[in-house]
């Protein structure tokens, strides 16, 4: 089941409580956990930081003490409940706050207003192959990835073939990732994300990118979690922004 | 939430951020958790810098004999200094210095160089200085190979007991260097200014550190001017230099004939490793308060 909320006028988006969860069928245990819970989240962002400044405009904008155009709020008042097994889309337009608001929930910016509080193992695809070294193989880096996210080495290394195999990258694991092509990059950063066994899954635009290829192996490996969930416990909480 | 500690890691509620010491805490348990990140990181460090390269990683011992020999002509040369032994009374300090300005030049980028990385995964970002300075630890210790190689084959005749203080001299620095690559690597996230300033006022501060001259000059100076005298004397990199070169070399003698190596001012290095250690102390803290913002301004 997914929810799509009305398509917002360009500008920060507003989820009310009532909107979401006017169109969302209750749930069918309001016992169960809840897989992800947002209560009044707001997400602002200092443009005072955000625009590149110089020395010379930071101290003319401390002595002015300009209110306004100082803060934006690109999320605000967004409050919603998720239990294990639900899945979420959110559609907006350009600049509408859907990356933002998977980002606030990744855990990757810190709400400014209002609590996020996630229960279970998360995995984003925000972007695929995002700080792959073009130095390193294509080996080190789904390593240094894995240590990047936070999985067990141990674990990281019985995961290891599985990745290459489904990377279809061949022999080149060990060349640096810079002689790459860009369909070989998003197929093992594709890879890679999806080996890490998520009870949460964020999404991002990312099955549009790669080449066809990997576009379609994208969309078979993704179409298949909620049908068949990798844990017992709780099947992946699909979101795609 | 009472429940605290027994929440499992993949449980993440924004209300329970942490304020204060337990910023410091936080930071440390994040370290330790992810230390093979760090391992990782370090790893790729040398590598890269190997790459590319006809002599590899064994640029890391060429390099500070290099730096060593372009002093020593410029000094000796232009300058005609009448010190015995000189290469080894600069490599005393160049080697320390180099890991410093490594490690602190590193770190400033550390945080800036990975900022698809933050956009896109939630890791802790105090991380990504902390290799820096591993990486500067590995750089020392090659130096250090260079230093012993010195020793034997030129300079036997300054082998002592003494050089066992090197690592405790080191760690006051380690502490030292981590407090200022939290910091410049903090703020170089919104000003960027920080890489390009730094490059300078690390240069100014090399040659106001008793490194191509001994602490006697300083000595000299402090007789003329008191208050220039006791300023210089509370830079970090007066007490650092003139240990390691106390330790290694022996003191700077005005008169032809030094004394040999000695122990070190060990008041100094206290009081320096109890400032320095309060100083990383607070730059974790700055630090953590920072990340947040991280994702926001990159």
């Amino acid at each position: 089941m997914s929810i799509e909320t009305p398509p917002a006028a360009p500008g920060p988006i507003e989820l009310s409580a009532d909107r979401l969860s006017a169109d969302r069928p209750p749930p069918e245990n309001p016992a169960a956990p809840h897989a992800i819970d947002v209560q009044g989240l707001g997400v602002r962002y200092n443009l005072r930081l955000t625009r590149k400044n110089t020395l010379r405009t930071t101290f003319i904008n401390a002595f002015r003490r300009k209110e306004g155009d100082r803060t934006f709020w690109a999320l605000k008042d967004v409050t919603f409940k998720l239990v294990h097994g639900e899945s979420l889309a959110v559609i907006g337009p350009n600049g509408a706050g859907k990356s933002t608001l998977l980002q606030a929930l990744a855990g990757i910016i810190t709400p400014s207003a209002g609590t996020i509080d996630v229960r279970g193992h998360m995995s984003s695809l925000l972007t695929l192959g995002a700080g792959f070294d073009q130095e390193l193989s294509g080996r080190d880096n789904i390593l240094l990835a894995g240590a990047f996210m936070g999985i067990e080495h141990a674990e990281m290394t019985r995961r290891l073939n599985s990745i290459i195999d489904f990377a279809d990258i061949g022999e080149f694991i060990d060349a640096p990732i810079k002689t790459y092509s860009s369909g070989m990059r998003a197929r093992l950063g594709f890879s890679i994300a999806t080996s890490v066994d998520p009870d949460i899954l964020l999404l991002d635009e990312v099955l549009a990118t790669g080449d066809q290829v990997s576009g379609r192996r994208a969309r078979r490996a993704s179409s298949s979690w909620p049908a068949a969930p990798r844990r017992s416990s709780s099947s992946p909480t699909t979101w795609a922004g | 939430m009472q429940m605290t500690q027994e929440v499992p890691a993949s449980y993440r509620n924004t209300a329970l951020r942490p304020r204060g010491i337990g910023l410091i805490t936080e930071a440390a348990r994040e370290i330790w958790s992810r230390r093979r990140l760090v391992g990782y990181l370090v790893r790729a460090d040398i590598k890269k810098k190997g790459a590319d390269t006809l002599l590899g990683n064994l640029w890391w011992l060429v390099d500070p004999l290099l730096q060593m020999l372009v002093y020593l002509i410029l000094v000796s040369v232009i300058f005609a200094r009448p010190q015995p032994d000189y290469g080894l009374f600069i490599f005393a300090a160049i080697l320390p210095w180099k890991w410093f300005t490594s490690s602190v030049n590193d770190a400033i980028t550390s945080v800036t160089g990975q900022e698809r990385l933050i956009k896109q995964i939630a890791f802790p970002k105090i991380i990504l200085p902390t290799a820096s300075v591993g990486t500067g630890i590995i750089n020392f210790s090659f130096g250090l190979i260079v230093l012993g190689a010195l020793l034997v084959l030129v300079f036997s005749h300054r082998i002592s007991v003494f050089l066992v203080w090197i690592p405790v001299i080191a760690a006051v620095q380690l502490v030292f260097t981590i407090a200022v690559a939290y910091v410049l690597s903090g703020v170089n996230v919104f000003f960027r200014d920080v890489g390009n300033i730094s490059r300078h006022l690390l240069r100014l501060w090399f040659y106001l550190s008793p490194a191509l001259y001994g602490a006697a000059t300083v000595e000299k100076l402090a007789e003329q001017y008191p208050s220039v005298g006791a300023l210089a004397k509370l830079n970090p990199f007066y007490i650092l230099f003139t240990a390691y070169r106390d330790v290694i070399y022996g003191p700077e003698v005005a008169a032809a004939g030094s004394t040999g190596p000695v122990p070190p001012d060990v008041a100094a290095l206290a009081a320096l490793g109890g400032v320095s250690l309060l100083l990383m102390l607070v730059a974790v803290w700055f630090f953590k308060r920072l990340e947040p913002a991280f994702a926001k301004v990159l």
